[in-house]
């Protein structure tokens, strides 16, 4: 079992005629919360999509878990454990707050009309454990009261916690979150902190595209730098706060900051 | 007493529209696959149906048909539902891989004019543009006549009606109904979340599909005839409106936009006290009346009469037992 | 080989009118990002149009197709700044937009089979009636070959419109990049109204010369066609005129060399396994569509 669950190698990725990523390298180590850092434009969110597969490969190559996932359909990625949420908050609008949840949380196996039809008891035992999961999650990012709402209808913020639950409680071995933190009220960052460390402990590894340095510090075990569509430097916080490079491409004063 | 024959035709009718608003309440309700040729497949039912129950061509009244097996109804039924399902999923496998909504609905718009040429043109299929008739009685065991059969046809009527609104309340709550709802609401989402919604879409489209053939398996056995002139783009549009008034995504919607548009629009306006020269222009008022609702519905209220019904669950979080309730 | 060279010249004649719409068709898809399914109706209002003012207000033929383009594009302005123009507002979902087109073409059928009835019409015999000329091996009628002047001035005033004019430039750029184009200061309500008139009217003329080909016309001739253009507008790729131009010349030459085969009633069936097999082997067209399909 190798110590990198995930392992990016020359990944390329255009936009018409803009490279968006040149030439991308990275790993994340197996249970670890990983930060990628750098200024907007330097394509984070991009190689999010196409690692995920939200985006189709263009060139390069990803290993995740000991497969080659470059070039599969997203859906397929999902299913052997690699999720992300979105930069900008895509819920399930028409869905209320606990479908979000059971909807990525299924058995893909009962997701089938024959099933649908001929609703065997097996599947109603699933789908009460299912629930019991849901209240436990819910309550734990504090949706609970909003459990019956439509998504649509939830404020910035929830919205937030809901797509930070939702990757959750699909549990999957790697989760690449998208500024988890963008839009959710200070108050709480410190809880979505609590939360994400938690569920490492549970054994899901993180990368986290993210911009605001005090959430890095204080999670983060290893930091990567992307600038320009490509990585400049990796290491912890210290490290990289001792790297001019960093130091001048982002970390300075001058830097653009979320 | 001639009501009585009126108001049991108009029930026969009810039920078959009732069952083609709840395929599409599938397809595009649920889904959201715009399926513009959805009366085509009525017709592919209606048509296999009949050609099951009719015996063979007869060449001395200069018609022209495929097949003519003299089979029993419920063959005929089930060979027009599943024929609908199998020209469905061609087309599906075609079309709903990579194409974005409005190209799966040009180009199941193209297939119901295609499909119109074809069946009208080329008569060795049904009889081209006069279609066929002479359909016998479905399942007329008691040998009744022409007007007592149309009270008969009510029970199965009503009987597959229900049987297929069982099914699209068990599809719709499920977690294959849920997972379609959330392809409709996103779909890069929900394949970034394990959907296989290439796979998820199709099977809405053929089960959607399959109501309207089973629905026009049942209609031929009352209309006796079929023809193109029954099938054009016009009646998918009858369905549209009737799906969105009613409500999308619901099944009591479907039913009740039924009602609305079919019984009341439709066949209630034919009994209104109108002066003979307007009578010739009903048709089209009504679809200028039809055309009009869906336009103001969808601006208005999209989610139409009755809404998409929220589930409700009853979730105790600190003890073991969880109960759903609708 | 006679057969052929007939062939080609129905098929050149077919595609005149098809290009003729399809150009407009797939300009407006460029801009507004969603297909007009009431199209046909425009075809079919502006067939209508020109037979009121050629009968009624006995016009010259010619120039009452001439004035169809006004009218065709004056109805198509007017629905899209009455009916379509609140749901963009409201940023209602394609899939809306296009059963709200759906509808209008529902109520613009009816309405003209309320004000004229089932028809079938036809234009008069003065004008239809024509003896063929034989041209080398082709054959057509002055009327066939007018349609296809027609069609060539038409594809050459929309070059000259999106190479030379302000308004042509600002439509590719928003066909382009919808939001850059906006930022960049251009209009994008007068380019959308443009556009609409441009596409209503074009319809409206293609609708005459379908008309005066077919030789007769009903309140529902336009929708029984329009699939037939948008055959042509998938194969040239969605949102490029120059595809458009591209994909009607293959379209109406394919149908018509099919009259060799098949018989010619499954013309339109032809057309639909064009479309079909451009929708499944090349989904973004032949001059590829940068959007997504």
């Amino acid at each position: 079992m190798s110590d990198d669950l995930l392992v990016v190698s020359g990944l390329t990725h255009k936009y018409g005629g803009v490279r968006a990523v040149n030439s991308c390298s990275l790993s994340v180590r197996r249970g670890s919360v990983t930060a990628l850092i750098g200024p907007n434009g330097a394509g984070k969110t991009t190689l999010v999509s196409v690692v995920s597969g939200t985006e189709r490969l263009q060139s390069g190559e990803v290993q995740f878990d000991g497969a080659g996932i470059g070039g599969w359909p997203s859906y397929r990625i999902a299913r052997r454990g690699l999720l992300r949420s979105f930069q900008l908050s895509r819920e399930f609008g028409g869905l209320t707050v606990v479908d979000n949840l059971l909807v990525v949380g299924q058995d893909t196996s009962l997701e089938n009309p024959i099933s649908a039809v001929f609703q065997s008891a097996t599947a109603r035992r699933r789908e009460s454990s299912l629930l019991e999961r849901v209240a436990e999650l819910l309550q734990e990012v504090g949706l609970y009261e909003v459990r019956d709402r439509y998504a649509r209808e939830l404020s910035g913020g929830q919205k937030r916690l809901l797509e930070l639950a939702r990757v959750m409680f699909a549990e999957p071995k790697m989760a690449l979150l998208d500024e988890p933190m963008a839009g959710v009220n200070p108050v709480l960052i410190e809880r979505v902190c609590e939360l994400i460390v938690r569920w490492q402990h549970r054994g899901v590894t993180f990368l986290i595209v993210e911009h605001k340095l005090e959430v890095v510090e204080a999670i983060c075990d290893h930091v990567i730098v992307m600038v320009g569509g490509s990585k400049l430097a990796a290491g912890t916080m210290l490290e990289l706060r001792g790297n001019p490079e960093v130091v001048g491409a982002y970390l300075g004063g001058t830097a653009a900051h979320a | 007493m001639v009501w009585v024959y009126y108001l049991a035709n108009l029930g026969v009718f009810f039920c078959g529209y009732a069952i083609l608003a709840l395929g599409l309440n599938i397809q595009f309700g649920y889904a959201g696959v715009l399926n513009f040729a959805y009366i085509t497949f009525w017709a592919i039912g209606a048509y296999v149906t009949g050609v099951f129950m009719l015996g063979p061509a007869s060449p001395i009244l200069g018609e022209t048909y495929i097949l003519g097996l003299h089979f029993p109804f419920l063959v005929g039924l089930l060979a027009g539902g599943i024929t609908a399902g199998l020209v469905a999923t061609a087309m599906g496998t075609l079309i709903l891989r990579r194409l974005r909504s409005d190209f799966v609905g040009i180009a199941l718009f193209a297939l119901s004019f295609a499909l119109y040429d074809l069946v009208g043109n080329f008569t060795p299929l049904f009889n081209g543009w006069d279609g066929i008739l002479g359909v016998p009685l479905p399942l007329n065991f008691f040998g009744l006549d022409a007007e007592q059969f149309i009270l008969y046809y009510l029970i199965p009527s009503g009987i597959l009606a229900g049987i297929l609104y069982w099914v699209a309340s068990r599809l719709s709550k499920s977690p294959y109904g849920r997972a379609l709802r959330a392809i409709r609401e996103d779909e890069v989402v929900a394949a970034a979340f394990g959907k296989n919604t290439y796979l998820l879409r199709l099977s809405a489209l053929v089960i959607g599909c399959v109501f309207a053939g089973l629905s026009g398996g049942l209609m031929i056995g009352f209309l006796t005839a079929m023809a193109p002139a029954a099938w054009t783009n016009a009646e998918t549009f009858v369905v549209w409106t009737a799906v969105i008034v009613g409500g999308m995504g619901s099944n009591r919607g479907a039913v009740l936009g039924t009602f609305v548009i079919v019984i009341l629009l439709t066949e209630g306006t034919r009994l209104l006290p109108v002066p003979l020269e307007l009578q010739n222009q009903l048709p089209a008022l009504r679809g200028i009346v039809i055309g009009l609702i869906l336009i103001a519905v969808l601006y208005w209220r999209r989610r139409g009469l009755i809404p998409e019904e929220r589930p409700q669950y009853r979730l105790v979080p600190d003890k073991g037992a969880t109960v759903r309730s609708q | 080989m006679n057969a052929a060279a007939v062939a080609l010249g129905f098929g050149l004649v077919s595609a005149a009118f098809i290009s003729i719409a399809a150009v407009g068709a797939t300009l407006q898809f460029g801009i507004t990002n969603y297909m007009n399914f009431a199209l046909g109706d425009y075809m079919t209002i502006g067939a209508y149009s020109a037979w009121v003012l050629t009968t009624k207000l006995h016009l010259d033929f010619w120039l009452s197709t001439a004035l169809s383009f006004f009218v065709g594009g004056a109805v198509a302005l007017l629905i899209s700044r009455i009916v379509l123009a609140p749901f963009v507002r409201r940023k209602t979902p394609i899939l809306y937009m296009l059963i709200v087109t759906l509808g209008v073409g529902l109520v613009i059928t009816n309405t003209i089979l309320l004000l004229d009835g089932t028809g079938p019409e036809q234009y008069p015999e003065a004008i239809v009636a024509q003896s063929a000329l034989h041209i080398g091996p082709f054959v057509a009628t002055p009327n066939q070959l007018v349609t296809i002047g027609i069609a060539a001035v038409v594809m050459l005033a929309i070059h000259m419109m999106l190479t030379r004019t302000a308004l042509g430039k600002s439509m590719r750029a928003m066909s382009d990049d919808a939001d850059l184009a906006r930022v960049s200061g251009i209009d994008a309500v007068r380019i959308t109204d443009w556009v609409w008139f441009l596409s209503g009217g074009l319809a409206g003329v293609a609708g005459v010369l379908l008309a005066l080909d077919v030789g007769s016309f009903t309140p529902a001739f336009g929708e029984l066609f329009l699939f037939v253009v948008f055959a042509a507008v998938v194969v040239g790729g969605a949102g490029h005129p120059y595809g458009a131009m591209l994909g009607a010349l293959i379209t109406g030459l394919v149908t018509a060399l099919s009259v060799i085969f098949l018989n010619s009633a499954y013309k339109n069936d032809v057309a639909f396994l064009i479309l079909l097999a451009a929708l499944v082997l090349r989904p973004r067209g032949l001059i590829a569509s940068k959007r997504a399909v």
